[in-house]
């Protein structure tokens, strides 16, 4: 299977993880292991003067994991320029998941705002991985911004809906000359296939593997579905036939009779 | 003096460097990020730079997030 290269980085496993909403550490490393990712998200919060709180980092930091901070609670580019450098001095990396999304409730993000911190910070020198919509105009606008990766939506962050944008995500896949991460919104492993056997480059997976029954089994079948969708992507997968009408597989040639 | 971390008011020594006014409030200091009025302070030039009366700092760590 051929590597994922972005941001001049390596990958083996195309699966990328969000560390939300687990129960608890312990249960979120163990998940990062069974996913086989080599990449996880955090985000920031202030530091709480009156709580020393179980550090999630000490159960993330391992060799062969990147860490890819986001800018989630931002409200615009600005705010996300200075979220930006807060978290290179915090965690050392230069990597950045932007997300801008000002909407509580829907959690869209705002596509004027992310182009323009996008542009910002790539001059910065960050490897920037704009979350962003489904929009094959904006993608494109985003990776000629500097983008190292754009990442669409598969439908609203947390809803498990699925590939509800699949039509413009074909059309993004089709066009980029970055790789295409289907972030947000991929509640089952099946969905997850269906973007990678697209052409996805990747899919970043959250809240369907943290709020699973199992999570670390839901992180090994998303694993094994990002796997098999590549697979198949590279093996070339049939074409549907237009018409609906059978295609015999078996030679229908009698034996029985003359 | 009085500043602000974190948008808690916090009465300190007067002349205190950043470091000492972290170490004075318990403040775990791996993986986090300060700024100081807006300004990132980087962590080699804490140990340099005096904090002032009524200066608000932001301190930032990890958490889970998708």
């Amino acid at each position: 299977m051929e590597k994922l290269v972005l941001g001049g980085v390596e990958f083996s496993s195309r699966l990328f993880l969000g560390t939300g909403k687990f129960s608890c550490n312990e249960m979120m490393r163990k998940a990062i292991i069974a996913s086989g990712t080599n990449m996880v998200t955090l985000a920031m919060k202030r530091v709480d003067l009156n709580n020393s709180e179980d550090e999630m980092l000490h159960h993330v930091l391992a060799d062969g994991i990147r860490l890819l901070p986001n800018t989630s609670g931002v409200r615009n580019a600005d705010e996300a320029v200075f979220a930006a450098q807060m978290s290179r001095e915090a965690f050392g990396t230069n990597w950045l998941k932007l997300e801008i999304h000002p909407d509580p409730r829907y959690l869209l993000p705002d596509s004027v705002e992310t182009l323009k911190a996008t542009e910002k910070l790539a001059k910065m020198g960050f490897i920037v991985l704009p979350y962003c919509q489904a929009d094959p105009v904006l993608c494109r606008q985003l990776e000629e911004a500097g983008a190292a990766a754009v990442m669409p939506l598969a439908a609203p962050i947390g809803t498990n809906r699925g590939l509800q944008t699949k039509d413009f995500i074909r059309i993004i896949i089709e066009q980029a000359g970055v790789p295409v991460v289907v972030d947000a919104g991929l509640g089952a492993p099946s969905h997850a296939a269906e973007a990678m056997e697209m052409g996805a480059s990747a899919c970043l997976v959250n809240t369907a593997i943290a709020v699973a029954e199992d999570p670390v089994a839901m992180a090994e079948a998303f694993a094994m579905a990002v796997k098999a969708g590549r697979m198949a992507y590279e093996a070339g997968v049939a074409a549907p036939v237009v018409s609906g009408e059978a295609v015999a597989s078996s030679p229908l040639t009698s034996f029985l009779n003359d | 003096m009085q500043i602000e971390i974190n948008d808690q008011k916090v009465i300190c020594d007067d002349g205190l460097s950043l470091t000492e006014v972290l170490r004075s409030q318990n403040v775990q200091t791996d993986y986090v990020a300060v700024a100081v009025d807006l300004t990132i302070v980087p962590k080699t030039e804490w140990d340099g730079f005096v904090v002032r009366d009524g200066s608000k700092i932001i301190i930032i760590k990890a958490v889970q997030g998708g």
